[in-house]
């Protein structure tokens, strides 16, 4: 988004972006209580985790757009941050993914079983 | 040109020079902006290797308790402390928000206030987490106590008696079945009725109250004899207390320490005028250190690096909130505020995740 050229463009500007932080914050508001209140429900386990999983990315996305500036600022700033949020989502899903593997035993690495260890890198 | 416009090469009150010449660089960005931003992306890495290690842990060793056993996460969590300070860190932000957007319009004073705003806000996050720390880390006890009001009490004044029924009603709060509630709602209704006897008929409850303090124990009975002394050298109606010499009371006690002697001598300390008689767990929820157990160690690590972070936002508010006193802190200066802002989102979007994956999840059957 370009910057303004006058104080008056700046004024106005940052009076639209008020009512738009006034809208998100009332948004997180209803969204956190939406999150507490579906935790009680006798959904299936898989239904309520999506949703609290959407519920939570929702609320992310939202903070980093428009109270970080993300959608007011240059692109770079996302990208920087992207590749931030790629490399530590990576990270989680490969450790998560690596310690589902129900073949490792992880109580024998754990106790420092040296033997374990060594067949698990053999 | 001012002075001050000879120093900075604009008018720093002007918010469009000053980012005008703040932007001259290659990339169009800020410099200090542009750093902050790589902090963020790396200090997303450093939270998302935290998380997972506490949801891996939290897998493997479900029950990872290794003292006391399974460790009762949804007895231990306050969800709704945790959703209120939830909530305080998200209009925090929006405090923030609100902050950043002032100082661009080079509004000083509507800075200040939601600076104030936010730095409270932060301090009711600390406090609630500490607040839940130490909880967690005494555990919690759920007693069934039997009691005798003490015999000593038998000379005091009449409003004593309301003072009973009080305490009725207060232990029935922390009272989660409803046969307690009752005793304490007879407790409360006898207390009551004893106000408006005669001496004479007062004087004849004490004896039965002596003898149902017979049936609970001769030490109970000779307390009772004392007190029934001490009544016939009093003029006047009796007091009230002495009435309910020998009534068994009973009920459920809460309190946030797991160790039942010293559950008991608080509920003796908060009810000075009952004699225990018996008092042991019915429930209770072990405490949580760093070394007891693994959810231990990576929840306080995972949350307490949190905790720190927002201990540094609320340091870097004050004092940009005290540079501002000083008058140096100008539009110019928007870009300060703004870097210090989106190191507050970031903390509050952590807080997001952290809410859901280890706080929810847990409540998910």
């Amino acid at each position: 988004m370009s910057h303004p050229a006058t104080y008056a463009e700046l004024l106005n500007q940052e009076n639209q972006r008020y009512h738009a932080f006034i809208n998100l914050a009332l948004f997180l508001a209803v969204l956190t209580g939406i999150e507490i209140v579906l935790i009680f429900i006798p959904f299936p386990f898989w239904i309520i985790m999506s949703m609290l999983v959407i519920l939570s990315a929702v609320k992310f996305v939202a903070v980093i757009l428009w109270f970080m500036h993300l959608i007011y600022d240059k692109l770079l700033c996302l990208y920087l941050f992207t590749a931030g949020m790629i490399l530590a989502t990576g990270t989680m899903i490969a450790l998560l993914a690596l310690f589902n593997n129900d073949m490792v035993d992880f109580d024998a690495m754990t106790g420092w079983n040296l033997p374990a260890l060594v067949r698990l890198v053999a | 040109m001012s002075t001050a416009e000879a120093a900075h090469g604009h008018n720093p009150d002007d918010p469009i020079a000053a980012h005008h010449e703040l932007t001259q660089t290659n990339t169009g960005i800020e410099n200090k902006k542009l750093i902050m931003w790589l902090f963020l992306a790396s200090d997303c890495m450093f939270f998302g290797t935290l998380i997972s290690t506490h949801l891996i842990y939290r897998k493997l060793y479900p029950a990872g308790h290794f003292e006391e056993g399974v460790v009762d996460v949804t007895g231990t969590f306050d969800i709704e402390l945790t959703s209120f300070s939830t909530f305080i860190l998200l209009m925090s932000s929006f405090l923030m928000a609100l902050a950043v957007s002032a100082m661009h319009k080079g509004q000083v004073k509507s800075f200040r206030n939601n600076v104030i705003g936010v730095i409270l806000f932060g301090l009711i996050f600390l406090g609630g987490q500490v607040y839940e720390f130490q909880h967690f880390f005494h555990g919690q006890g759920w007693y069934e106590w039997k009691a005798i009001p003490r015999a000593e009490g038998t000379a005091a004044h009449h409003g004593e008696a309301a003072t009973h029924g009080e305490e009725a009603v207060e232990t029935a709060a922390h009272t989660e079945g409803a046969g307690a509630e009752e005793t304490a709602a007879a407790m409360t209704e006898e207390a009551a009725s004893h106000e408006g006897e005669t001496a004479e008929t007062a004087h004849e409850t004490t004896e039965a109250a002596m003898d149902n303090a017979a049936a609970e124990g001769a030490e109970a009975v000779t307390e009772s004899e004392q007190a029934a002394e001490a009544t016939a050298e009093v003029a006047g109606p009796p007091a009230e207390s002495e009435l309910l010499v020998g009534t068994l009371g009973n009920g459920k006690y809460f309190h946030d320490v797991a160790d039942t002697a010293e559950a008991k001598h608080a509920f003796e300390e908060k009810h000075p005028n009952w004699e225990v008689t018996e008092f042991k767990q019915a429930k209770v929820v072990p405490g949580l250190s760093l070394q007891n157990s693994l959810f231990g160690s990576t929840f306080y690590v995972l949350t307490g690096t949190h905790g720190t972070h927002v201990a540094i936002g609320i340091l870097w508010l004050f004092s940009m909130l005290i540079y501002s006193y000083s008058g140096r802190l100008r539009a110019e200066n928007a870009v300060d505020v703004e870097i210090a802002g989106l190191y507050w989102h970031f903390v509050d979007i952590v807080w997001i995740i952290i809410f859901t994956a280890v706080y929810l999840v847990e409540y998910v059957v």
